[in-house]
């Protein structure tokens, strides 16, 4: 019996430590105004919010496979935000479909591509209207994910029902083909070096939307479908490569197109 | 009688039962283990020595003063890379492992277990093989009677250790000796670090009146210990602690460290020693070793490092003001979620990933050796001078490496999967990666506790013939000896990984063979009374190591071409006095090694791409003089000095190629690595000087100074070679990249005091010791990374060096020691 509880003792003091998981809390905000209402009271401002604001919405975005760089976008149902996170390998901080509530007392709000921004207010110099928050030290005092994580639901829409308000938005777009004058065979350029493509697509009515692919995307050279294609994305209104805006789509990955 | 075997039993209950737990194997390299290093040195005049009185040796005053010494600091008494330290238990060399890395856990476990240690001079062989560094013998014998028994508590690497031994003789030529000693705690100046272990010996020996002698001896233990990493200059001002370590981090109140290692081992040995006749002796001798060492770390998959000190979560990489200075306050405010790994967000992220794949695991890298070693060596005399030794080893090692799953922070399975080849492993489109690392079992998920990542073995069959002819007169004295060993290595691939079919990473590789050969002679001249001059020399070609043969043994089979020996030259040249009062010896010494090969895995930043740099032709060398003397200026009072002063250098400018580590394409090749000159090593000076005074009412005291000087950091290959050259940096980059930085110069101050008391039954002995007295701030040792940062964009984008990395020796400490033996 001594020599048992002896054994035990030293096997105890050597054994390893087994950590439980611990308990989370969900530190989110209570929203006090939707993203829509945000849009219209800034729009098109590039200023510094003085009141104390907080908005939420479910990220819509990922950056897993490369075709989004640093930001990431959340959607409340009512309008989209891009936020200038300035981190890479955002999807294992911000979920795809998580909840994430902003106070955006004290951040800068700009806009690129028709999407409203929320970052850091620039330092002085900067030519951009936001700066990026660049660590979770910074972000975390703005920006709360929750432990809700929900698929992020597109809106199916046509490109006739495109509105600049849905910017930022995740929309799906169906009944679309390859522009017949495109010469588009892969998404983007990978080689010298990644360049970010734009391929052109066309409903049958005739309106068209650019799908926006960067050259770091995983899917960069994978092949342009010749065939009907149904698209998600996050929706932009910009030039893009040419003088005049028009309607882009930046997709997710490769399961965003759909046959 | 019945004690002892109650005490053998409980010891093997210790030792065999955790070493269970550890799948039954065993674990040599704990390598690299910087707690490895901590200050050992006995206590001035404590009882060990009547366990270790046989360690003194040939006389080298420096050589054992400086074995417990400057350990404040990266030391190797010659610069003897530690890959050449040589430990022995009998005729069992436990040095020269698969993983190139002495087996620090058994060497630990020998040192506490109060066994013998018997060191033979360097280029002098001892049992078999002549080296450039000195060989400690560990001898189990169990001759003799005794009790020991001592309990320390201090502050530095661990609160507590105590150690009890025992020996007896039984009569009718048995005896018997067992130790047992455990160690446990947190240090109390480094936080995540700290060690918890036991371990044991048992001796068993029989002594037949014809001279015959048959010794058993076991040795295991299981340890385990959190360690600390290297950091940067601006990760310990922005922590405003020389002591930051940043693996750990706060669970559950507590203080959980990423980075542990863990040892579990068992080492049997038998040794039967026959009287031929009268002039010769046969010893036979068969050993073998199971060791199973893991080391923990975090691993991540599509996420950044979740570690503090990541250089892309450092203020100095962020080029604006605003968040610069919010994340410098984080650290200041030693804000544990910023400064320290955040183990809560790491479980709240894992458990958000709807398909139950981590994010984030704790990895442990696992590699199970078992060594097999036979030896058969005759001794005989030839007339009253001559001594002829020669004999015969066969040793086959067998070392599995593998990956477990520590813990899951939370998530459920991990894919199987190289998650470095998501994509575009050559550039192409792929609509599916070719990222599966067991093709034998696709798609397979690993839970906790099981295999992933990789799994092969590395084996090695190394017979060796060796001879030793010892001629003894008065006055003079000649040893030459000569051995000549092949040594045949293989890998065997258990994955059978997606990127390398077939036989490219599964099942037997093509066997590597080598066939080395050395001589070494040494002289000795008694030029006068109490005067001696001594000259040895050595000249050996040794195998490559086992890592250094294959490119990326972790993922494939391929091997690198044109391997051959390399060379390992030493002299000696040395004086020696041996007064009634002062014992003075003189040394020179050059020791080089030639024709090296080594390979550094890394991310290389000028292809974006997971690398191997082979570099090829590395030559090094060491010369320098060493003096020591001790001084006894009355019974009570003596005074010890040592120094060594020289250089340690790389000797050539080698070639190197870097290769893809995924696909083994070559991405750049002719690199001429200009790193002739650059220092290397340790300490290019060193000194120390101990006082010890003693008393007839047993109260001892000593004080010792050492001081360490011409230091530098250990240079990468990259930074000083034609790559880098290539990319045209500016002069003052291109002299940030291959200015080596010399490190400040060391001093530390000790003291020790111990009192001993006679008692009725035994010997009770009190000591204190206090190291770094001046608590002075001394880097232990630092090193050069292999990335490269890009600043800015476009025209404007520069490369410059990662800043170095850095451990700090520890402040003052403290021990005490109470120690009793009968």
């Amino acid at each position: 019996m001594k020599k048992a509880a002896c054994t035990a003792l030293i096997l105890g003091l050597v054994a390893c430590r087994q950590w439980d998981v611990p308990r989370f809390t969900d530190d989110t905000l209570a929203p006090n105004a939707t993203i829509g209402y945000l849009r219209e009271c800034y729009g098109g401002s590039e200023l510094t919010v003085a009141d104390s604001v907080v908005i939420a919405g479910r990220v819509v975005s990922s950056d897993a496979a490369g075709n989004f760089y640093n930001t990431f976008f959340i959607d409340d149902g009512t309008g989209a935000v891009e936020i200038m996170a300035g981190m890479p390998n955002l999807d294992a901080l911000y979920h795809p479909g998580q909840r994430v509530s902003v106070s955006v007392r004290s951040l800068a709000v700009g806009w690129r591509d028709g999407a409203m921004q929320i970052g850091l207010p620039p330092e002085p110099g900067n030519r951009y209207p936001t700066g990026y928050f660049y660590h979770e030290a910074v972000i975390r005092h703005y920006v709360t994910a929750g432990r809700s994580v929900g698929p992020p639901e597109p809106v199916d829409v046509t490109l006739a029902e495109l509105d600049p308000a849905m910017c930022g938005r995740l929309v799906r777009i169906g009944g679309l083909r390859l522009d017949s004058l495109s010469a588009a065979v892969t998404w983007a350029s990978a080689k010298p070096s990644p360049t970010t493509g734009y391929v052109k697509f066309r409903s049958r009515a005739a309106d068209s939307i650019t799908v926006v692919t960067s050259g770091y995307a995983t899917f960069a050279l994978a092949p342009v479908p010749r065939e009907e294609v149904t698209l998600t994305g996050v929706l932009l209104y910009g030039n893009g490569e040419s003088s005049r805006e028009h309607y882009m789509l930046r997709l997710r990955d490769e399961d965003d197109i759909e046959f | 009688m019945r004690r002892s075997v109650a005490i053998i039993v409980f010891l093997f209950n210790c030792i065999v039962l955790p070493a269970q737990t550890f799948d039954t194997e065993f674990y040599p390299d704990t390598g690299r283990d910087e707690s490895f290093e901590r200050d050992e040195s006995p206590i001035p005049d404590s009882d060990d020595h009547i366990f270790n009185s046989s360690s003194a040796g040939a006389p080298d005053p420096f050589g054992n003063f400086s074995r417990y010494r400057f350990k404040a600091v990266r030391y190797r008494q010659r610069g003897l890379d530690s890959r050449r330290q040589r430990v022995s238990v009998g005729v069992v060399e436990l040095t020269d492992n698969l993983s190139s890395y002495p087996d620090y856990a058994l060497i630990s476990l020998l040192r506490r277990s109060g066994l013998a240690a018997r060191r033979t001079p360097a280029m002098v062989a001892g049992s078999a093989h002549a080296g450039i560094g000195p060989l400690d013998n560990y001898l189990p014998r169990a001759l003799g009677d005794g009790f020991y028994a001592s309990l320390r508590a201090s502050d530095a690497w661990s609160l507590a250790a105590i150690d009890i031994r025992h020996r007896r003789d039984e009569g009718r030529g048995w005896s018997h000796a067992l130790s047992l000693g455990g160690e446990f705690g947190a240090d109390g100046h480094i936080l995540g670090v700290r060690s918890d272990g036991v371990a044991g010996t048992a001796t068993v020996t029989k002594r037949w009146a014809g001279g015959a002698s048959l010794t058993v001896f076991v040795a295991g233990g299981v340890s385990e210990r959190g360690v600390r990493t290297a950091a940067t200059r601006e990760a310990f001002e922005m922590s405003g602690d020389i002591y930051y370590n940043p693996v750990w981090g706060w669970q559950e109140g507590a203080v959980r460290n990423s980075r542990v290692n863990r040892t579990g081992q068992i080492f049997t040995m038998a040794a039967l020693e026959i009287p031929l006749d009268g002039d010769r002796t046969l010893s036979v001798t068969a050993a073998m070793r199971r060791n199973r060492g893991g080391r923990t770390r975090l691993a991540w998959y599509g996420a950044s490092s979740p570690l503090p000190d990541y250089y892309r979560k450092m203020p100095s990489y962020f080029p604006e003001w605003d968040p610069v200075d919010r994340i410098a306050d984080a650290w200041r405010d030693g804000d544990p979620t910023v400064s320290q790994v955040d183990w809560y967000a790491l479980y709240y992220n894992n458990t958000l990933n709807g398909d139950g794949e981590p994010t984030y695991i704790v990895e442990e890298q696992v590699e199970q050796a078992h060594d097999l070693h036979l030896g058969l060596d005759v001794t005989r005399r030839i007339g009253g001078e001559l001594t002829l030794s020669y004999g015969a080893r066969f040793r086959v090692d067998r070392s599995r490496f593998f990956k477990v799953v520590d813990d899951l922070l939370g998530a459920e399975r991990v894919p199987d999967i190289d998650q470095y080849v998501r994509d575009d492993p050559d550039g192409e489109y792929h609509t599916e990666a070719p990222n599966e690392n067991d093709m034998q079992n696709p798609g397979r998920m690993a839970g906790r506790g099981e295999r992933f990542g990789y799994d092969y073995a590395m084996g090695r069959l190394r017979p060796s013939l060796y001879g030793i002819l010892h001629w003894n007169r008065p006055f003079f004295g000649l040893t030459v000896s000569g051995s000549l060993d092949h040594t045949r290595l293989r890998r065997t691939g258990f994955y059978e990984k997606q990127l390398f079919p077939g036989r490219e990473s599964f099942g037997n590789s093509k066997a590597a063979g080598f066939t080395t050969a050395s001589l070494g002679a040494s002289a000795r001249l008694n030029v006068a009374t109490r005067h001696t001059l001594s000259l040895s020399a050595l000249a050996s070609s040794e195998s490559p190591f086992a890592g250094d043969v294959f490119i990326s043994p972790e993922q494939n089979n391929r091997m690198l071409s044109g391997l051959a020996p390399s060379g390992l030259y030493g002299a000696e040249l040395s004086w020696a006095f041996a007064g009634e009062d002062v014992d003075l010896r003189v040394a020179g010494f050059v020791n080089a090694s030639t024709g090296q090969t080594m390979i550094r895995q890394y991310y290389d930043d000028l292809s974006s791409t997971f690398a191997d740099m082979v570099v090829r032709d590395v030559d090094k060398l060491s010369y320098g003089v060493e003096a020591g003397i001790e001084a006894r200026f009355t019974r009570w009072l003596s005074l010890s000095l040592g120094g060594s002063a020289g250089r340690h250098r790389y000797n050539s400018e080698p070639q190197a190629t870097v290769l893809s580590d995924a696909t083994g394409e070559v991405i750049s090749e002719g690199i001429v690595c200009y790193m002739s000159g650059l220092a290397t090593g340790p300490p290019a000076v060193v000194a120390a000087a101990e006082i010890s005074y003693s008393d007839r009412h047993y109260w001892r005291l000593s004080l010792t100074g050492e001081w360490m000087g011409r230091r530098h950091v250990e240079v990468n290959p990259l930074y000083h070679s034609s790559r880098v050259a290539g990319i045209n940096p500016s002069p003052e980059i291109m002299n940030l990249f291959t200015s080596q930085e010399r490190l400040p110069d060391a001093f530390t101050l000790g003291v020790s005091l111990s009192k001993g008391f006679v008692l009725k039954r035994g010997y009770l002995r009190m000591a204190g010791t206090v190291r770094n007295l001046l608590s002075s701030a001394i880097i232990h040792s630092g090193y050069e990374q292999m990335r490269i940062m890009r600043l800015g964009s476009g025209v404007e984008r520069t490369l410059v060096p990662f800043p170095s990395k850095y451990l700090y020796s520890h402040p003052l400490t403290w021990s005490l020691t109470v120690s009793y033996r009968l």
